[in-house]
């Protein structure tokens, strides 16, 4: 039972404060003793050690000149070996190890962009990122630790993010994508399906020994950023905003492969019957591309025009609303039953 | 942080300890069990659905007066409240309602901005409006919005009337330490206070009519000290453009938004609610990520911050594991 559901069964019964202190205790509403001391120093560790390699990328960014080049780079290899040092010392899954590796990579992402700074390479920033997430894939391999991994996902995205967005024009990435002659929309659903992929991933990995790497929470999380490639692919496709001038027709193929997608997600979350949370993100991209297409093939003056968005936002999240909700408590009713 | 005991099996539970009477019947389900992302789902449509619709009142009747605007959220707000109350089921008129409130709040802050021409003036006019929202709304998702820019409102209210400047000045401001630290506890303080209290004392107030709003007046809260805090320097991370060399230790501003974030996590942690954990958690790396960009003093300062922090608080992890694990019972 959550905060609410307990709120409305104490108005229901008209609870004392001593029934109520009695409900938590029973509901397992308030974290134990020992649990709030493992929440407190698992908090402290993991925000000591962001603090360490958030002031290494400071560091690196500031670009002191009082060190020498080989100083610089020293100093940040320095930092880098005695987080693999640490690593190899407690091996993961040791916390000691795990919060090493974590540091590892982060450290490893400013010494690339150290590398950058110096040499000035004329690398776009979207590579960066993407070397980053390439070489920082065996720091998550070894970390055996969801948060790696999320930090590594959060790398790879942004990377992508970079590269759909600001139109990068180098780099191995652009040449590929330039030799296929592909539009920013199918990037953006390159993007996708390669979150898509993560997704599955992480599903599958669920069903094996290693499935604390893999919590439900990171699952939704490469699921959100995949939902959100795909709905920016195909409101790029519905305003006509697929800035590529080689193309005389505008091809409808990404929206087309972006909708085929996200109903392969609701079908393959219907028939799990398990989390409903692909099903709201899919009903906010509906949402999203249906205002989107509203907005720009509705020949309608302004004022009408703001009227029929305003409507079919309350209407459509109402009945997503409404739908979402039916769905979760069928299932959790089915869970229930023997 | 899983709870798998339900409604029947807690009503049984207190009967058999003799705090309910014998064939207490659980309550029905309502809209309790919505999960945080179908409520974000809600949230977020009927925000940008009530911005369309003020565009509409305002394409529709034309307001040019700070008392025509001041008029049409009322108007809005009224309606809005009226259909809270016209139907408390149905999911359409709740969504209208909100709609329809955010439009009428938007046109209020509007006409407070025309009248007052103050940002001050303007942020704590809306954080009087909020903290009246908060108790009058009959709605759970209207009054938890109401308490967290209730929240955003005063924090700005009190930067802007300490340090008035225009949002658009480009020259950097030069702010003492002592101010810069004091500003920040005087806003940041006594919510942290509230948030401490509402949570100590939770069964007592949930004991009383209190609940109906203390519950959303909590959750705003520590959604407002996740990520509120940032709201308080709102232009600081978008440095672009901005002269001169001063030192300005509001810059600080964003490292202390990082403790409140992490105190936020520690709120959440003791209600167990695992989307405002995620929300103070991702607020943390987002306040870490603007320490970065504001201006005021050196990155090279601002990274001895950053790996004096680190070093405290892995020392701190460290004595405290000592201690607790050699205590009975403790954390091993």
């Amino acid at each position: 039972m959550n905060r609410k559901e307990l709120d409305a069964f104490a108005a229901h019964h008209r609870l004392p404060r001593t029934a109520i202190e009695a409900a938590l205790e029973l509901a397992n509403a308030q974290p134990s003793v020992a649990e709030r001391q493992r929440f407190v120093l698992r908090a402290l560790q993991l925000a000591g050690v962001l603090s360490l390699a958030a002031g290494v990328v400071f560091f690196i960014a500031a670009n002191w000149d009082a060190l020498a080049i080989t100083g610089r780079f020293a100093l940040v290899e320095a930092a880098l070996a005695v987080c693999v040092a640490g690593a190899i010392w407690q091996p993961p899954p040791h916390a000691v190890g795990r919060y090493a590796v974590l540091l590892a990579f982060v450290v490893a992402g400013g010494l690339l962009a150290l590398f950058g700074q110096t040499y000035q390479t004329g690398a776009d920033i979207y590579e960066l990122f993407l070397t980053w997430a390439a070489l920082g894939l065996l720091f998550a391999v070894a970390g055996q630790w969801s948060v790696t991994w999320a930090a590594w996902a959060l790398v790879l995205n942004v990377a992508l993010l970079l590269f759909c967005g600001w139109r990068a024009e180098s780099g191995w990435l652009f040449s590929l994508f330039f030799a296929l002659s592909l539009r920013p929309s199918e990037m953006m659903v390159l993007a996708m399906l390669a979150n898509v992929l993560l997704w599955l991933a992480t599903l599958a990995v669920q069903r094996t020994r290693a499935a604390a790497q893999a919590p439900s929470w990171l699952g939704r999380f490469v699921l959100a950023w995949a939902v959100g490639f795909g709905t920016s692919a195909g409101i790029v496709v519905i305003a006509g905003a697929d800035y590529d001038f080689q193309f005389a027709a505008s091809s409808q193929i990404s929206l087309i492969v972006s909708l085929a997608v996200l109903a392969g997600i609701a079908i393959h979350t219907l028939r799990k019957r398990h989390d409903v949370f692909p099903l709201a993100l899919i009903a906010a991209s509906l949402i999203a591309l249906t205002s989107v297409g509203l907005a720009e093939h509705l020949d309608l003056e302004e004022m009408a025009l703001f009227f029929v968005l305003s409507v079919w936002l309350i209407a459509s999240s109402t009945a997503s609303g409404r739908w979402l909700m039916k769905t979760l408590r069928a299932w959790r009713i089915e869970a229930s039953s023997p | 942080m899983t709870q798998a005991i339900g409604a029947a099996e807690l009503t049984n539970a207190l009967t058999e300890r003799g705090l309910l009477p014998a064939g207490a019947e659980p309550p029905p389900l309502g809209h309790t069990d919505r999960p945080w992302f179908i409520g974000v789902v809600l949230g977020a449509s009927g925000w940008l659905a009530g911005l369309f619709a003020l565009l509409f009142v305002y394409l529709l009747f034309e307001p040019e007066s700070t008392g025509a605007f001041a008029l049409a959220g009322v108007i809005m707000l009224a309606a809005a409240y009226g259909l809270y109350f016209a139907d408390r089921d149905s999911a359409f008129f709740e969504q209208l309602a909100l709609a329809l409130s955010i439009a009428g709040q938007l046109a209020l802050a509007w006409a407070a901005a025309d009248a007052t021409d103050s940002t001050p003036a303007t942020a704590a006019l809306m954080a009087a409006l909020q903290l009246v929202l908060l108790f009058v709304l009959p709605n759970y998702l209207a009054k938890t919005l109401a308490a967290f820019f209730a929240c955003v409102a005063f924090a700005i209210a009190v930067r802007y009337a300490w340090w008035d400047r225009s949002v658009l000045d480009y020259a950097r401001e030069e702010v003492a330490l002592l101010p810069a630290l004091l500003g920040w506890l005087v806003i940041w303080a006594p919510l942290i206070a509230l948030a401490q209290l509402l949570i100590a004392r939770e069964a007592a107030w949930m004991a009383s009519a209190l609940r109906g709003v203390a519950r959303p007046a909590l959750n705003g809260l520590i959604a407002a000290l996740a990520i509120g805090t940032w709201a308080s320097e709102p232009f600081a991370s978008l440095p672009f453009g901005v002269t001169g060399t001063a030192t300005n230790w509001l810059a600080l501003w964003p490292l202390l938004a990082v403790a409140t974030a992490l105190f936020a996590a520690s709120c959440a942690f003791r209600q167990r609610a695992r989307a405002l954990l995620g929300l103070a958690i991702a607020g943390a790396l987002l306040h870490t990520l603007q320490f970065y960009y504001v201006l005021g003093t050196t990155l090279v300062l601002k990274s001895s911050f950053m790996l004096a922090d680190g070093v405290v608080l892995l020392a701190a992890a460290w004595v405290l594991r000592r201690r607790w694990s050699s205590a009975p019972g403790g954390e091993s």
